[in-house]
Parts: C-alpha cells; sequence; structure tokens
C-alpha cells in the first residue's frame, strides 16, 4: 500500500489539487460569463436566431363613385422550380411550358434552369401570378420540384376602363403610376411581421410564431369620382373615333361642373388592365393630364365672356368680319367663309376669328393675360396624378398687341391640358366658380386647393352660355345635338405649324343641360386624318363622339339616381379576358362576378383589342 | 461505487446528447451512434475492471506497439477526413481514432515503466523516446492538441513518479521546436492560436452567445438554438455551449461537479493501490479523463486556443467514448483490487 506520506502520493496531490483548482476556475469563468454577462450574450444570440420577414398587407381597392371595382387585389399563384430536383432540364422545361401553353419558352427555361441547377440555386421563376386553376393543374402532375407561391396580382376587371389613369403596380407591389401611385401609401396598408427562427448560415426559416410579430393592416380603398358606366362609354367612343381618325392621341373627359368631379377620363393610346410590360411609353400618359395642344376655337368664349365683363363689348353690338380676311397689324386673319357683319352671339357661333380678333384687341393684352392666368391655364390644378403638365402661356413681358394678342383672342399661341380647358368651361358654366379638378373625394385629397372665382359676372356667363346652345343648335356643333335635350357646345379647330402642314388638333366640348349643365364632355383628338382626306374639323371628329358621351352619360346619371346604392354591386356578363374570377379581397364589400372576354382567348395584352359593349353594365342593371 | 458514479454521468451525456441530435437527417442519428459506442465502452469498461493488473501490466508495451502500428497504418493509408488522417476504417464500426487509444497506451506503458523504475536517472530517456515517438505519430496525423495532451500527461506521470523537474524541463525544451515546426506545418494550428490571441473565433463567439444564452438555469432540455447550425462541432467538442444554453449555468455546475467527484475518487482510489503501477495507472487513468474535460472547460469559454478535444462521457465520438470508459474500468480495477483482501 502506498503510504500518504510517500513523496509520489504527496506530488500526485498537489498536482490533482492544482488540476481541481483549474477546474474550478474555469466552472467560475462559465459561471461569470452565463449569470454575470449571460444578457449581452442572449441578446446577440437572439439577434441571430431570430428574423423578421416582411407579410405584405392586401392592397386595397381603387372603387368608382358608385363602390364598383376599378382596380382589385386578390391572391394569384406564381410558379417556380427548384432546379436541384430536376434530373432532366429540357425535357422538364419541354412539359411544363406545353402545360402553360407557352412551348416557345422551353428552351429558355431549360437553359436557365440547367445554370442554376449548377451553381446549387434552388430557385427559378417559371410564371408569376397565375390563375389558380392552371396552376393546380400543373400541381396535379405531382412534380416534386414545383414551386407554388401566393403573390397578390392586381387586376383591373374593367380591362382598358381608365387603365393608364389608375396606373400599375409593379412586382413588389407598390403603385408605378397613376392613381395607384398617387394613393400608394393608401392603398399600400401596413405590412405585418412574422418572426421565423432561422438556422446557422442563413438556411431557410423553419419555425413560425404566431403570438409574435404584427399583423398586416390591409390598405385602404380608394374612391374615385369616376363613374364606371360613363367611363366605359367615353372609352368605346374614343375606341370608335381612333379606328375612324387614327389620331396620335385622343381623349375624352367629362366632368360635373358643379363640384369639378371628374366623371370619366379615357385616352388613347393607353394601357389595358394594368398590363404594362410590353405597353410602348406613350401607353402610361393619360392625354387629358399629360398632352398640351393649342385650344383653337375652344378657348374664344372665355375671351368673349372677358370682354363682355370688362364692358369693352356690348352684347347688343354688331362686328364687322368683312370678306373673310382682314389684316392685323401685319398679320392677314381668315376666316372659313366670308361672314360680313356679325352680331356678338354670332362671332362664337359662326367661330369667326376676325371678329375675335376684334373682341381681343378690345380687351387688351393685360386683361386677357389676367383672365388666361385666372382660368387656370398655364398653371397646374394638381390633380391626384402624378407629371401633370402646365400648358405654356407666352410670358406677359413678352406679349405683342399684333401677334400674341391676336392669337391669343382666337386660341393660338398658348398650350393647354384638356383638363385645364374642361376646367375652365366647368367654371364658365356653373356661374364662375373654377373648381379645381378632382378625381377622389375631397376628404383623400386634402391638398386640392380652394375653388376660386372667375372675375366674370353671371351676365356675361350667361351670354356666352347661351351663344354656345346655339352652337349646337344651329352653327359649327351640330353634330353633338341629342335629341329632346338643350345641349351647347364649342368646336375647335387648330392646325399645327407650320402652316399649310395638314395636322390639325381637332377638339369639340359639349354640355347639358343647357340650363344648368350636369356635365361637360370634352374630346380632343391631335393630327387625326379624315377618310376622304378633308380637313378634320372638331366639328367632324370630335362633335359626335362627344355628343354620344353626353347623351349616355345624362342617360346613365338619369338611371342610376333611381337605383339604389345597394345595388352597386355589379354584375358583369361577357368580356374581358380569360374567365378571371375577382371574387376575391375586397373591403369595399362590392363584389364583382365574371369578367370574360370576347375573343375566348387568353389575355388580349394590347390595346387595341378591347370590346366595351361587354361592360355597359348600367343597362343590364336597369 | 465508481461505476454509479459513471452510470450517473452516463446517464446525463444521454440526455444531453438525445436534446442536439437534430443534426443528421435521422434525428436520432448520434444517439444510435452514441448508444452502440456506449455499449462497446461499456464491454471495455467491465473488460478493464476485471482484467487482473498484472497481465495488464505485461500487456502495456504490446499495447503500445499496436496503437503506433495503427497511428501509422492510419498515416499511410487510411483515407482523408477533414484533410486529416486521424482515423481508421474498421467493420461494423465505422471508424477509430487511434489516437485515442494512444491515451490509454501511453498511461499504461508509462505506468509500468515507472512502477520498474522510479524514474531515475538512467532510465528516463527510455521512457520518454516510446513515448515521444508516439507523441511524433499522433501530431503527423496531424492532431495537434491530442500531441500536446499526451505530452502533458506523460510530463504528469512522470513528475509524480519523481522525476527531476529540470529534466522534465530539458525534455520539454527538446520537443519545443518539432512542436513550432509542426505548428508551423499545419496552418489550422497557427490559425487557432491567433483567434486566441486576438478576435475570438467563430466558434468560440458561439460557443460565448450559447452560454449566454442560457443564463441560470437554460432554455430547458432540446430548447438550445445555437446547435441549429450557429455553434459549429456542437454534438462533439463543443457540447459543453449546448448543455449550458439548455440547462444554464446549474446544468454545467452539474457536469462540473460530476467530473471533480471523478478525478477526487480517482486519486483517492490511486492512493489505496497496492503497488505502484496500480498507483501510477489509476492516477494517469484519472488524469486523462480529468484534464481532458479541464481542457474542454477551457475551450468552450473561449480561455484556450480551440483544440479539437471532446468532453468526456458527454461528447459524441465513438473512440473517446470507449477509451473513457475503459479508463474508467481501469480505475474501477485498482479499486476493487486494493479492497480484495490479499
Amino acid at each position: 500500500m502506498i503510504r500518504t506520506a510517500d513523496p509520489m502520493a504527496h506530488r500526485a496531490r498537489v498536482l490533482f489539487a492544482v488540476l481541481l483548482l483549474f477546474f474550478t476556475a474555469l466552472v467560475a469563468r462559465t459561471g461569470y460569463i452565463q449569470v454575470w454577462l449571460g444578457e449581452e450574450y442572449a441578446d446577440r444570440a437572439r439577434a441571430q436566431h431570430f428574423r423578421e420577414i416582411e407579410v405584405p398587407a392586401t392592397r386595397g381597392s381603387i372603387l368608382d363613385r358608385n363602390g364598383r371595382v376599378l382596380a382589385v387585389s386578390y391572391h394569384a399563384c406564381s410558379v417556380a422550380v427548384d432546379p436541384a430536383r430536376i434530373d432532366d432540364p429540357g425535357l422538364y422545361s419541354l412539359e411544363l411550358t406545353l402545360q402553360l401553353g407557352e412551348p416557345q419558352r422551353a428552351r429558355e427555361l431549360a437553359r436557365l434552369v440547367a445554370r442554376k441547377k449548377e451553381h446549387g440555386k434552388r430557385f427559378v421563376w417559371v410564371k408569376r401570378r397565375l390563375d389558380r386553376e392552371p396552376v393546380e393543374a400543373l400541381q396535379d402532375g405531382g412534380r416534386a420540384a414545383l414551386v407554388v407561391l401566393e403573390e397578390p396580382r392586381r387586376e383591373n376587371p374593367h380591362g382598358a376602363a381608365a387603365a393608364s389613369l389608375l396606373g400599375v403596380v409593379g412586382d413588389d407591389a407598390c403603385g408605378l403610376c397613376g392613381l395607384e401611385y398617387t394613393f400608394d401609401a393608401r392603398l399600400r396598408g401596413r405590412p405585418g411581421t412574422r418572426y421565423v427562427l432561422k438556422e446557422g448560415r442563413g438556411r431557410v426559416p423553419w419555425l413560425l410564431f404566431p403570438e409574435r410579430g404584427r399583423e398586416a393592416v390591409p390598405g385602404l380603398d380608394v374612391v374615385t369620382t369616376l363613374d364606371l358606366g360613363i367611363q366605359v362609354v367615353a372609352e368605346r367612343e374614343l375606341q370608335a373615333l381612333q379606328d375612324e381618325f387614327s389620331p396620335r392621341w385622343s381623349c375624352a373627359l367629362v366632368m360635373d361642373p358643379r363640384n369639378g368631379e371628374i366623371v370619366a377620363m379615357a385616352g388613347r393610346p393607353g394601357l389595358y388592365g394594368g398590363r404594362f410590360r410590353k405597353a410602348p411609353p406613350e401607353a402610361f400618359r393619360v392625354p387629358a393630364v399629360h398632352c398640351n395642344f393649342v385650344p383653337g376655337s375652344t378657348l374664344k368664349p372665355l375671351i368673349m365672356a372677358s370682354a363682355l365683363h370688362a364692358g369693352v363689348v356690348r352684347p347688343g353690338q354688331t362686328l364687322d368680319c368683312g370678306p373673310g380676311r382682314k389684316r392685323f397689324g401685319g398679320r392677314l386673319l381668315h376666316d372659313v367663309t366670308a361672314h360680313g357683319v356679325l352680331s356678338l352671339a354670332d362671332v362664337l357661333v359662326k367661330s369667326s376669328n376676325i371678329g375675335m380678333a376684334q373682341v381681343g384687341r378690345a380687351l387688351g393684352m393685360r386683361a386677357t393675360y389676367a383672365t388666361l392666368r385666372a382660368a387656370g391655364f398655364g398653371a397646374r390644378h394638381g390633380i391626384e396624378l402624378p407629371g401633370e403638365e402646365r400648358g405654356r402661356l407666352t410670358p406677359f413681358k413678352r406679349w405683342h398687341p399684333d401677334q400674341t394678342l391676336v392669337s391669343v383672342s382666337m386660341g393660338h399661341e398658348l398650350l393647354v391640358t384638356p383638363l385645364q380647358l374642361a376646367t375652365m368651361y366647368c367654371g364658365l358654366l356653373n356661374g364662375g366658380t373654377l373648381h379645381p379638378p378632382r378625381l377622389v373625394s375631397r376628404e383623400l385629397a386634402p391638398s386640392v386647393r380652394e375653388p376660386r372665382r372667375l372675375p366674370i359676372g353671371p351676365d356675361a356667363l350667361d351670354f356666352v352660355r347661351r351663344a354656345m346652345v346655339r352652337v349646337v343648335a344651329e352653327g359649327t356643333g351640330r353634330r353633338a345635338r341629342i335629341p329632346g335635350v338643350s345641349v351647347g357646345g364649342k368646336t375647335g379647330t387648330s392646325g399645327k405649324f407650320p402652316k399649310g402642314c395638314g395636322k390639325y388638333t381637332a377638339s369639340f366640348v359639349a354640355f347639358a343641360p343647357a340650363e344648368a349643365p350636369r356635365f361637360v364632355v370634352l374630346v380632343v383628338a391631335d393630327e387625326p386624318q379624315r377618310p376622304d382626306g378633308g380637313t378634320p374639323y372638331g366639328s367632324i371628329v370630335a362633335a359626335p363622339a362627344a355628343g354620344r358621351i353626353l347623351r349616355e352619360a345624362l342617360r346613365l346619371s338619369d338611371s342610376s339616381s333611381i337605383s339604389s346604392p345597394s345595388e352597386s354591386g355589379v354584375r358583369l356578363k361577357g368580356h374581358g379576358f380569360g374567365m378571371v374570377r375577382v371574387a376575391a379581397v375586397q373591403s369595399s364589400g362590392a363584389t364583382v362576378g365574371e369578367v370574360g372576354s370576347p375573343a375566348g382567348g387568353r389575355n388580349p395584352d394590347s390595346a387595341g383589342e378591347e370590346n366595351f359593349e361587354a361592360v355597359e353594365c348600367r343597362s343590364d342593371t336597369r | 461505487m465508481v461505476l454509479i458514479g459513471i452510470g450517473l454521468v452516463f446517464s446525463y451525456s444521454a440526455g444531453a446528447w438525445a436534446a442536439q441530435a437534430g443534426v443528421a437527417d435521422d434525428p436520432a442519428y448520434y444517439l444510435k451512434r452514441q448508444i452502440v459506442s456506449a455499449l462497446v465502452g461499456l464491454v471495455a469498461l467491465v473488460v478493464a475492471a476485471h482484467v487482473p493488473l498484472e497481465r495488464l501490466r505485461r500487456a502495456a508495451p504490446t499495447l503500445l506497439v499496436i496503437t503506433a502500428g495503427l497511428l501509422l497504418t492510419a498515416l499511410l493509408f487510411a483515407p482523408s477526413v477533414h484533410n486529416t488522417q486521424r482515423w481508421l476504417p474498421l467493420p461494423f464500426f465505422g471508424r477509430v481514432q487511434p489516437s485515442e487509444l494512444a491515451k490509454l497506451a501511453v498511461v499504461l506503458f508509462l505506468a509500468r515503466a515507472l512502477a520498474e523504475r522510479n524514474a531515475r536517472e538512467e532510465s528516463f530517456w527510455r521512457l520518454a523516446l516510446p513515448v515521444g515517438g508516439l507523441c511524433l505519430l499522433v501530431l503527423l496525423a496531424p492532431d495537434f492538441g491530442t500531441t500536446v495532451f499526451l505530452l502533458a500527461v506523460a510530463a504528469t506521470m512522470m513528475l509524480v513518479a519523481g522525476a527531476r523537474i529540470g529534466r522534465l524541463l530539458i525534455a520539454g525544451a527538446a520537443t519545443l521546436p518539432l512542436l513550432l515546426l509542426a505548428a508551423t506545418r499545419f496552418p489550422y494550428v497557427i490559425e487557432r492560436l491567433r483567434f486566441f490571441r486576438g478576435e475570438s473565433s467563430y466558434q468560440v463567439k458561439q460557443a460565448l452567445l450559447a452560454l449566454g444564452a442560457g443564463g441560470w438555469l437554460g432554455n430547458g432540455l432540446g430548447a438550445g438554438r445555437q446547435k441549429l447550425g450557429f455553434l459549429p462541432a456542437s454534438h462533439n467538442d463543443f457540447i459543453l455551449p449546448v448543455v449550458g444554453e439548455e440547462m444554464g449555468f446549474l446544468g454545467i455546475l452539474i457536469v462540473a461537479v460530476l467530473f471533480m467527484w471523478i478525478i477526487v475518487h480517482g486519486v483517492r482510489v490511486a492512493q489505496s493501490a497496492r503497488d505502484p503501477f496500480a498507483f501510477q495507472l489509476a492516477l494517469g487513468a484519472t488524469f486523462v479523463i480529468g484534464f481532458q474535460a479541464a481542457l474542454n472547460f477551457a475551450v468552450a469559454t473561449g480561455a484556450a486556443p480551440t483544440k479539437g478535444l471532446s468532453l468526456p462521457f458527454v461528447s459524441s465520438g465513438g473512440s473517446n467514448l470507449v477509451v473513457v470508459m475503459a479508463a474508467v474500468g481501469l480505475v474501477a480495477n485498482v479499486g476493487r483490487a486494493a479492497e480484495e483482501p490479499s
């Protein structure tokens, strides 16, 4: 037996005592780390264990004034594949694309899959935002490599109706243009967050903690001032105009002069139903807001009313317009025909340039310029669309009494937007209040300016209004007549520079009922071509369309005043694209049934093929 | 008595790695392997506890030679794993690590040699050279950590046996250039040393985070998150932080107390030994367990450079478990022999 006094045992005891001491120190250190510094380390550990991921909110809908859906988000299925699970990219891609009906993409997809497979990547988009049925059909094939994700898809159930105006939503669910852009913050909602436990090296999150994180707050709806029925009519008429006269651009604008609300705003070229990837840049324009043009004669009533108000001309006065041409300073002006001596009202009815030049000269440069500014020309109205044009007025210090004044009196040497012109007419026709044009309710557009007064008295306004009724009854606007309704209007035809180039901008303003107008309709067509080669006067190109839009607007608004608001859940039948089910997420409660396409085909995503007969919803519900 | 203590530690360890076994595709992959290893270890323990000490004593040099042979075989023929050649493939058992066996071999050999000669002048080099040769083979694997560990075990046993400290220092000085050379030859060693000196390595950082996240009482068995791919080698070398995260400081304390108990008990058994060989054997075996545990604690808490030494009994790793259990068996053997009436 080894004695405890043995030096070996002694040494052993000392050594192992050292070992124990070492051990104790280490345990103490562990305790220090765990308990003393614990919280700090624990925080850092938590920071790497959890990741906050964003849960997108459902985007709000854009509705018309009666609660009918213009743009809505619903859950669509996006399809991707996991290259690691595909043995033969070529064959797989061919099968998949065949089933999706796009075999032409097979080669491209196969190449992509093969490359990603090589790099060990595990995700390749195949097609995004599909309907549920075809995706379910794909899944029935039992493909292990198929990845199906739900993504929100934005749909304009009414196709091209106001499509450019509504705008588009990009892949990351943010509005890119139009109302979708302007009201993005409201529509978008607040994304929720979800905490997921993650693995090291950034591997897939694999556990969800519903109790932590935040619910997504769905976006709010935006109720516009548009009336879907009237909008559809405007689109249809504009398309007809486009088909007949093929202008560079055209627009139809329907406003309520009593409050400046925009009831319909159609434009060509335009988008189709939020599909924008292959659309040309012009299709994103809303011509009523983004295009300038020379108004020509449609500006004359303003100058006339201002001159009357100023007292420089009197209602009973006559003006000598001579043989149809007259020299002003160094300029020779022409009328269409020799009008001879005209009453003041007839100057408007016959749209005499020579007459208007005299009125303008009587009014003077300063007053004319002030009138134009007061009517909102040369400045933006602040409409709820990005990129509004402001038109162009010649700066006052460069005005010339023989040139500028004479030109402006007949609506030349200035550029206006259709929106400015229509707004000005609203002011002329509602007793002189210039309501800023609006696309949404006042509450939604707090930045909209207060209404202004036109510096024109009621007598002068009355005079031009009645003159404009005669324009339709007996003058240049006869083509806009509506049986049984007293309609007023004014034509405009402006030749483009250089003189005699044969390019014109044709416009027509119509309003009714004449005594207390409910609608002002403006139709503008830029560089229209008449099939017979004649001059494309506003009376020929724009007046018929404006008249028909006005007629339908009156009819629809009459019927809508009868139908109760609860009936606003509209059922659309027939046309559109595919058979898209939009029985979708709508906070408004309005449901849209099924929208289909006349062609029965797939995605007519380029403009030009639309068919609007389908969506004449009012006549269906009546 | 020893056996009961081992049972405690062992059952504890079973719980711990059962909790962290989700690493492989089969959640119980490591658990199964560990159970198999434990069974083999149990056999080793019982055998080691019952083979007469005299027989062990005579077998010691043979074991050393066999170990050297295995190491050499691994070095020359074994497929490399993680760029090293530490493992020998073995039918039915997957693979074994001869360097683990080297720990036992060194202890047995030194116990016998020291008991015979009392580590006096002329015999010192005869002892040091075989051990040194073995260490060289381990070093070439390359396994820097185990080499240092073996040297430390050898030095301790010699010291206890009465070797002059000065001579040990000379031997140490002699091996130092070799170690330095090895360190420069194997860049990972330098890397680990550098990590230790300055900014701690990723592993150690993650180990500290795991310990900190555990706090006093831990997150509960199986609730550890660091093992989910953040903390590398969480099932073997760095199992301690997992214990710390899931069971808290309390769990660590329990583990530490068990190890200390093994150490104290081992020393007691050694002192009750009947002859110098038994004494040295029990001491060496205890030291193998205790020192390895202490080093693992040091590494896991960032107090020492990472070495690749596992925590006895708790870490998964078959060879180590078998060897460590055999070491326990040796201690038990000595204890039994002491209690038997002569």
